[in-house]
């Protein structure tokens, strides 16, 4: 499978020249199978980019929503297939307790936010409500899970029979757990990072920031390094950078905390259009 | 093991935090979690026993009724909660690990989550001083 980062920012988009190497969109993340499957997960504004790379050239389309946080979902108007009447989108997303996914997007892809109905989408649209659980999609298998994060959040780990990707953006597993001393059952996620090839993780704060955000539902990358190390991971990406790191003290944080950890794996800060392919 | 779902993971980090005694057990009647308020009022440590079943926990804690007659499993409220899926209540004797014995009362609540589907039986308790 070939992975593309289109948007690695949390929280807010940001451009200029201050995050130009790693990139202000928000999280969205291209999987491509070798047998032409494409998934997208999340759909912030780099959705936006990743739309026109693939107008005209696709069928189906399949998006994974982790949640319905405005920086997960603000591009999906914006990703041209949705408006070409002979593609077939699929979006999965948490499964709500009170209402349906559709409901939830709704608020969002209607006026006043927005000038077009979801519902009057040219695209052949199939709104999926998921949880805990496993479906194949392609030559995909995916494994959904609830994670500690507010609001419900999923986790997701795509496996092929050669390879296997864990996402998990949003995620503060260190909220729930001791991440250097609980048994891994307690440990919000393990299940889905377990010795995956490649980890996309959360990494959007510094202890000093953390102390203050404790409960917002993310991780430092500190706790994303000792996450991917319990789960036993290839490779970790740092993601869903704070939008106030600018490339030159994300550069800093990152070479500190690897000097520091020295951990036995690889380790990537997610940017923009940086690709992945793995057997 | 397999990991905990998301719903078990957070409500042990909640029970963490609590001054009052919680337990969880699961669909089979297994302690698979305690906070600190329980070990200390039941006297025992979690991480030293590890899980037990409910054969086990009811015969070490030796719960009996007023009379002082043994409680079988089958009685308590948390076998209530497991049959019916609803909130419980109860109040027994208990002996501690330390040989005391004390009179609790007992609040079971099924942890249902999306799709109803049943994780866990919640347990709080309180000790009664008369």
């Amino acid at each position: 499978m070939k992975i593309t980062l289109w948007g690695t920012r949390g929280s807010l988009a940001c451009s200029g020249p201050e995050t130009e190497k790693y990139g202000g969109n928000t999280s969205c993340v291209e999987v491509l199978g070798k047998d032409g499957t494409l998934l997208i997960i999340d759909a912030g504004t780099g959705i936006r980019r990743l739309g026109i790379a693939v107008e005209n050239k696709i069928k189906q389309v399949h998006i994974l929503l982790s949640h319905l946080h405005l920086d997960h979902i603000q591009g999906l108007g914006f990703f041209a297939p949705l408006y070409d009447a002979t593609v077939e989108v699929h979006v999965y997303g948490p499964a709500q307790t009170s209402h349906h996914l559709r409901k939830s997007l709704t608020k969002y892809l209607s006026p006043p936010l927005f000038p077009v109905l979801l519902s009057d989408l040219p695209c052949q649209l199939h709104l999926h409500a998921i949880g805990n659980g496993e479906f194949t999609i392609g030559q995909f298998n995916i494994m959904s899970q609830f994670v500690c994060h507010p609001g419900r959040t999923l986790g997701y780990r795509i496996s092929t029979s050669t390879s296997s990707m864990a996402y998990l953006s949003d995620h503060e597993p260190a909220l729930a757990t001791s991440l250097t001393e609980d048994d891994t059952q307690w440990l919000s996620g393990y299940a889905l990072a377990k010795k995956v090839d490649l980890l996309i993780h959360d990494a959007q704060y510094t202890l000093h920031e953390y102390e203050e955000r404790i409960g917002w539902g993310h991780s430092t990358i500190k706790d994303a390094i000792e996450f991917a190390r319990r789960a036993k991971v290839k490779t970790l990406v740092t993601f869903h950078h704070d939008p106030a790191h600018q490339d030159n003290a994300l550069d800093m944080l990152l070479a500190e905390i690897i000097a520091q950890a020295q951990p036995a794996f690889k380790i990537y800060a997610g940017y923009e259009g940086k690709t992945f392919q793995l057997p | 093991m397999a990991q905990k779902k998301i719903e078990l993971i957070l409500f042990r980090q909640f029970a963490n935090y609590l001054a009052m005694p919680a337990f969880l057990t699961d669909l089979n009647g297994q302690l698979i979690f305690c906070n600190e308020a329980t070990e200390e009022r039941l006297g025992f440590r979690f991480s030293e026993t590890g899980e037990m079943t409910a054969q086990q926990w009811s015969v070490i804690f030796a719960l009996q009724d007023h009379g002082g007659n043994p409680i079988d499993t089958n009685q308590l409220p948390f076998t209530t909660t497991l049959q019916q899926k609803s909130m419980a209540h109860g109040q027994f004797y208990l002996r501690t690990l330390k040989h005391a014995v004390k009179q609790v009362k007992v609040t079971t609540i099924p942890l249902l989550t999306e799709r109803d589907e049943f994780l866990a039986v919640m347990t709080f308790f309180q000790e009664i001083f008369l």
